[in-house]
């Protein structure tokens, strides 16, 4: 066992300690002694190390164990005292380090987990704080926000009492708004608003969200100013309504600014956009044309003898056949087509889209909707309208001043082709019922002919027909024709229908008289078909240009 | 019940695992945040008492008999030393070496 160099190398050394202990005696009683010590204080050492914390219960049992078993390792008679227990000393020593082994493993595995723990929570304490302040400054540039705001903020209770604002809500309510803090919202509006007002704050209570509320304000100085107002919630952690938050801004300039620009933009007596905004919209229309490829179509409309009822009715009716051209137009056309009032007579109407294949075409309906108006309308006169249409082809784009020329030349060619080719309703009077019949036979081909025999009869029917030409007889069963043309002239319906009078007497007296009456010409009898035909065209071309 | 060398072999093996967990205390010491020079000294203290143990142990197992009167000499200076460095250990580990505190 002890053979060989190795241990002979320690030879010197542990002859000296043997030399130096032999005589010792004291060291083989110590021994024993010292080690029981260490395993009493071991014992009290895990008791008190773990009360401390320091040890977790497994190390600090095993610290115990190893306290024990330095016990059992010296002074096996002691600890073990029955016989078929009891260890030899080097096991119970080696029992002793295995459990101090454990004890100090668990101990460095305890401070190991510990620190695994601490550096998370560190992160995790650190993380929170970051968050805290990237909270914090966002908090604060938000109050920067809201201080900085040209906006009216203001925050509520949620019984609606004014609690925070702004400084912008300080310039645009003045100090009064301070004097206002626990009053309700209602009472920064006007007198009147109020109860809408709080119909709109009662909504935000119940959650809603109410946007760009118009309403009246007052300010410091007790002078009312146009607002607008954002209402909305304020809401708690758990979703509950807790306030009600305003955002109001003062839109008194740009309200004006605005009905600046409409008006503008907007011809005052149609309501219809004027010159400057059809030129506008037709330009960026012909702009997206050209980009997406698809035409467009504008129509140019003149109301036709707006001359002739300004002369004869007054400017005040002018302005009403106008105005009646505007709604029929407005009737007629989509919201999305732009509908203007160039000047004077004419109307443009740009349709952006295209009509359907199959629909009725945009002159038709407004034909249709112009018979409508005349039918149901008992103004003095009749509206009519001539259209001319352009199409703007986006592989050929012309400027929107060549447009509106087309349009416009193909509207002048369409009422002169509508003067060759319309057939007028003509109205015969005389009670010789052969005239009325030689005339339905001269011009029937021509003209939608009827026919009357008296005064009363002719009066009656004119009223309700509203022909475009009549032919009146000056001798009457039952009154003499100035006379009826007295009572057209003072009929609203019949006030600028074209009269012709036909009669057998050859004094000029009649046809002065008849010329007072108001007639638009005189044909004495018998009379030449074609004389009487040159006559009504003159006549009937003489009102149209009217 | 055991033969001397298989006895002898545990205890060298007992001892070695008790050294290597003085190492690993070592090493967590070593890597913790707060590391204050007295746990160190502790540490080192269990550390010698470890070694002053294994020298009559090592010297058993290699066979030197003449270790033994200064085994016991090494024996009763670890035993003094061991539950101290242990004490010094428990006393500065509030702040070196006390696991952290959780919520749990």
């Amino acid at each position: 066992m002890n053979d060989g160099a190795f241990v002979d190398g320690f030879e010197p050394l542990a002859i000296a300690g043997v030399g130096a202990l032999d005589d010792v005696a004291f060291v083989d009683v110590f021994e024993p002694i010292a080690i029981a010590g260490m395993g009493v204080a071991l014992v009290i050492l895990a008791f008190k190390l773990y009360r401390k914390n320091v040890l977790g219960l497994p190390p600090a049992v095993a610290l115990g164990i190893s306290g024990f078993l330095a016990w059992a390792w010296k002074y096996p008679d002691l600890v073990f005292t029955p016989d078929e227990l009891r260890l030899p000393f080097e096991v119970a020593e080696v029992q002793f380090f295995v459990s101090l082994s454990i004890c100090m493993t668990l101990f460095a595995l305890d401070v190991f987990i510990g620190q695994a723990r601490a550096l998370a929570k560190a992160e995790e304490i650190l993380a929170l704080q970051r968050a805290e302040l990237e909270k914090a400054a966002v908090m604060q540039q938000m109050a920067a926000i809201i201080e900085s705001s040209e906006d009216a903020i203001i925050g509520a209770t949620y019984d609606g009492a004014i609690a925070t604002w702004n400084r912008a809500a300080e310039t645009i309510f003045g100090e009064r708004i301070k004097a206002k803090q626990g009053e309700l919202l209602t009472s920064l509006v006007d007198l009147g608003v109020q109860e809408d007002v709080w119909r709109r704050i009662d909504d935000a209570r119940r959650g809603q969200r109410v946007e760009n509320f118009e309403t009246v304000c007052e300010r410091g100085n007790g002078n009312l100013f146009d607002a607008v107002w954002t209402l909305a919630p304020i809401r708690d952690a758990s979703g509950d309504v807790t306030g009600v938050s305003v955002i109001g801004r003062d839109i008194t300039e740009a309200k004006r600014a605005q009905e600046l620009r409409e008006m503008a933009h907007t011809d005052e007596l149609t309501g219809l956009s004027n010159r400057r905004r059809f030129t506008l919209m037709a330009e960026r229309q012909a702009v997206e044309a050209r980009q997406t490829g698809k035409p467009f179509t504008v129509l140019f409309i003149d109301l036709n003898g707006l001359k002739n009822i300004n002369d004869n009715l007054g400017h005040q009716e002018g302005d009403q056949a106008i105005k009646d051209a505007a709604d029929i137009i407005r009737s007629t056309f989509r919201d999305s087509d732009v509908l203007a009032r160039l000047g004077g007579d004419e109307f443009c109407v740009l349709l952006p889209e295209e009509e359907p294949e199959h629909a009725e075409s945009p002159i038709a309906r407004l034909q249709a909707m112009t018979d409508i108006h005349n039918m149901q309308s008992s103004r003095p006169y009749k509206v009519g309208m001539s259209v001319g249409i352009a199409r703007f082809d986006p592989t050929e784009p012309i400027s929107v001043e060549d447009l509106i020329e087309r349009a416009d030349a193909a509207m002048y060619d369409e009422k002169m082709s509508d003067r060759g080719h319309r057939r007028y309703r003509l109205m015969v009077c005389d009670d010789d019922p052969s005239v009325c019949s030689l005339v339905e036979v001269m011009f029937g081909d021509d003209y939608d002919v009827s026919k009357a025999y008296s005064g009363k009869q002719v009066v009656e029917m004119a009223t309700r027909e509203r022909p475009d030409l009549i032919l009146l007889d000056l001798h009457l069963p039952d009154m003499m024709g100035t006379e009826v043309v007295k009572l057209l002239r003072n009929s609203g319906a019949t006030k600028m229908t074209p009269i012709i009078m036909i009669t057998g007497a050859g004094s000029s007296n009649a046809e002065i008289d008849s010329l007072k009456a108001g007639v638009d010409d005189y044909v004495q009898k018998p009379f030449e078909e074609d004389a009487l035909r040159a006559r009504m065209d003159l006549v009937l071309k003489r009102s149209l240009r009217r | 019940m055991f033969s001397e060398s298989l006895v002898q072999l545990m205890q060298a093996g007992s001892l070695t695992m008790t050294l290597f967990a003085a190492v690993l205390i070592l090493v967590v010491t070593r890597n913790h945040k707060d590391p204050r020079t007295r746990s160190r000294v502790a540490l080192s203290m269990i550390g010698l008492a470890l070694l002053l143990f294994a020298i009559p142990l090592y010297g058993e197992v290699l066979g030197a008999d003449r270790f033994q009167r200064l085994g016991a000499v090494a024996r009763i200076a670890a035993s003094i030393l061991l539950p101290y460095g242990l004490y010094s250990l428990g006393h500065h580990a509030p702040t070196a070496l006390r696991p952290e505190e959780t919520d749990e």
